[in-house]
């Protein structure tokens, strides 16, 4: 472990902190049993504040700076503090839970032992990543990660924020003016932190995030989808040969997918139980998807209106919070769109010929041959099980009649494969070239989002199993129906 | 489901990361970008040596020979974006601060002010402004 590396960790866990004060401040944990609970949000909470204050402050032309993150954290930290004391005073009675069975037992070993294979191929792939220099087999070779990302990261750290050439002049157009920047905001503070511009180090945040976001999986989840399920399906995502290759790249592909899984699992959360901690999270990591690529904010958009769908064939009383969503994520966006407005980057999508029927006819081929590749990415070998498991996912879902689940899964999916879809079809770049260079990561997050419903469907079915299985031990012992007498709480299907 | 493609995939990530890092490891540790500038043809100690001739926030332009391929002049101008920062890259060489040539002669521009060259090959650097 090098200096660098320390230096990287110590600022990590600065983040982590930093998402820890976030908890009681947005709600998403207000007794310090919910803040045991579901701290497993902090560092995808803290990493997403990084995010859109790093966005907003150099369009203020404020720098984050180490002094300026340092302040971010302490100020948010006692401010969690505070009102978490608050909350500690007041106190909450527990959940009663009955006695955990032998099935339990095994259930939470197998959740643990999936915990330890994930992390130690994270600290095998993280004694790789270290050493990855960026572009080592040719210019080609993690092109957007230098050419792009690593680019805008180095300007906010030596130019200080967006008020210069590198972000406004079509000299650097190849960079694309108009991606966002909560993914180079995050490498301009790993830099700040190193003390240099070391992009092979660099490499070793990655690794971090996404660690995060199976915590922030397991915490979002864990209250209702068995632990061993989420972590299988996790080791399904992290062991296909295409997750961690591409995380290694540092290209920003699978930091959205994180970002919007994590706020898709929130929303799933949500649709089924009306978790309300479920829905803050999901704002603040779709808003801050929708500001880690441009992609972001279609994903954003379309897991909202499948998450309407699908509370529109449940519980509608669950639509005002999710109105709410949609504001949060505008308001996280509006800034960095506005200042794109002001300072417009070369056309990259014709959005006009979305409204020109004869464009969209002529070009016909290219939504055609767009959605074929695209779905042949999503079901090819490159990411193993994961197609399997989506599928045994939405078996479960249908065998446990979660039907808003099953609207708001499918939804998510078709409309996201339709939407990159139509991005091919109006984008300005020739077709052959653009598919081949991207379409094996733009389903990422479909992908990722896939496998994280998956394992929500199959805890559906798990949970009416156990829940008859509970019923059927109350019947024989009392000799009478008692639906309501439920072995374990946490098993008990909210209808 | 799962567990079939955990057990058959696990392996084979562990294996592929740890022959990753055998193989970095036994690399010196290179200069940022130099394998992305050799692939074009390119000394990365060229790019150092253009950007200690460049003071934060100068323009500079390139200058190219005119059989500089497409492709290499992209390659070229995307490497020199991130390498030579916080110098400014701008198109046009009425707009620079600095002309920086790239196997190409300055002196038949007749520019103002004298050129530095890197060692004896086609490299030079040149102050446009005082």
């Amino acid at each position: 472990v090098t200096e660098p590396v320390v230096r990287i960790l110590v600022l990590n866990a600065g983040i982590a902190v930093l998402g820890l004060g976030l908890l009681p401040l947005l709600g998403i944990a207000r007794t310090p049993r919910e803040f045991a609970e579901r701290c497993g949000l902090a560092y995808l909470c803290g990493f997403a504040v990084v995010g859109v204050v790093g966005t907003d402050l150099p369009i203020l032309g404020v720098p984050l700076t180490l002094p300026v993150f340092a302040l971010l954290v302490g100020a948010v930290f006692t401010g969690g503090a505070l009102r978490m004391r608050g909350a500690a005073q007041r106190g909450t009675p527990a959940p009663v839970r009955a006695r955990a069975g032998l099935v339990d037992h095994v259930w939470v070993a197998g959740g643990i032992a999936g915990i330890v294979a994930t992390a130690v191929l994270f600290l095998q792939a993280g004694r790789a990543f270290v050493l990855h220099p960026l572009g080592w087999k040719s210019l080609a070779t993690d092109y957007d990660s230098w050419a792009i990302w690593a680019l805008k990261a180095r300007a906010l750290t030596q130019l200080g924020d967006v008020h210069n050439d590198v972000f406004t002049s079509h000299a650097y157009a190849l960079s694309h003016l108009d991606y966002p920047l909560a993914y180079p905001s995050l490498q301009a503070l790993d830099y700040r932190a190193m003390g240099s511009l070391d992009t092979t180090t660099m490499h070793v945040q990655l690794i971090l995030l996404a660690a995060g976001f199976v915590a922030a999986v397991l915490s979002l989840l864990g209250g209702r989808t068995p632990l061993v399920l989420l972590v299988v399906a996790l080791l399904v995502l992290f062991t296909t040969p295409m997750a961690l290759a591409q995380l290694e790249t540092g290209y920003a592909d699978m930091p959205l997918a994180f970002m919007i899984a994590a706020g898709v699992a929130g929303l799933a959360r949500y649709v089924l139980d009306g978790e309300r901690f479920a829905v803050a999270a999901a704002a603040l990591f779709l808003g801050t998807g929708a500001l880690t690529k441009n992609e972001g904010m279609l994903f954003a958009l379309l897991a909202l209106v499948a998450a309407g769908l699908a509370i529109l064939a449940g519980d509608r009383r669950r639509l005002r919070p999710l109105g709410l969503v949609a504001l949060v994520v505008v308001a996280i966006v509006l800034p960095w769109r506005i200042w794109v407005a002001i300072h417009p980057a070369p056309e990259e999508y014709r959005f006009s010929s979305l409204l020109d029927p004869s464009y969209l006819n002529d070009n016909f081929d290219r939504a055609r041959i767009s959605f074929w590749t695209l779905r042949d990415q999503l079901g090819g070998a490159s990411w193993a099980g994961s197609s399997g498991l989506l599928a045994a996912g939405a078996v479960c879902a249908a065998l446990a009649r979660r039907l808003e689940l099953l609207v708001f899964g499918a939804a998510f999916l078709v409309f996201g494969l339709l939407g990159l879809t139509g991005t091919y079809w109006i984008a300005a770049t020739d077709l052959g070239f653009l598919l081949a260079t991207s379409s094996y990561r733009t389903v990422d997050t479909l992908v990722v989002s896939g496998v994280v419903l998956a394992a929500v469907g199959a805890g559906e079915a798990w949970r009416l199993v156990a829940w008859r299985s509970a019923t059927d031990e109350a019947r024989s012992a009392t000799g009478v129906s008692a639906p309501g007498e439920t072995r374990d709480v946490a098993y008990a299907p909210s209808d | 489901v799962a567990l079939t493609s955990v057990v058959r995939e696990w392996p084979n990530r562990w294996e592929e990361f740890g022959h990753e890092r055998k193989t970095f490891a036994g690399r010196p540790a290179p200069a940022p970008l130099a394998y992305a500038a050799r692939s074009i043809a390119m000394d990365p100690a060229v790019l150092e040596f253009f950007a200690a001739h460049l003071h934060p926030g100068e323009r500079y332009a390139f200058q190219v020979p005119p059989d500089l391929t497409a492709g290499s002049y992209q390659g070229l101008l995307e490497i020199s974006a991130i390498a030579l920062l916080p110098a400014i890259g701008v198109q046009d060489r009425k707009d620079a601060d600095v002309l920086l040539s790239y196997n190409a002669d300055p002196r038949p521009l007749r520019l103002p002010f004298a050129s530095e060259q890197y060692g004896a090959a086609p490299y030079y650097v040149t102050r446009l402004r005082p």
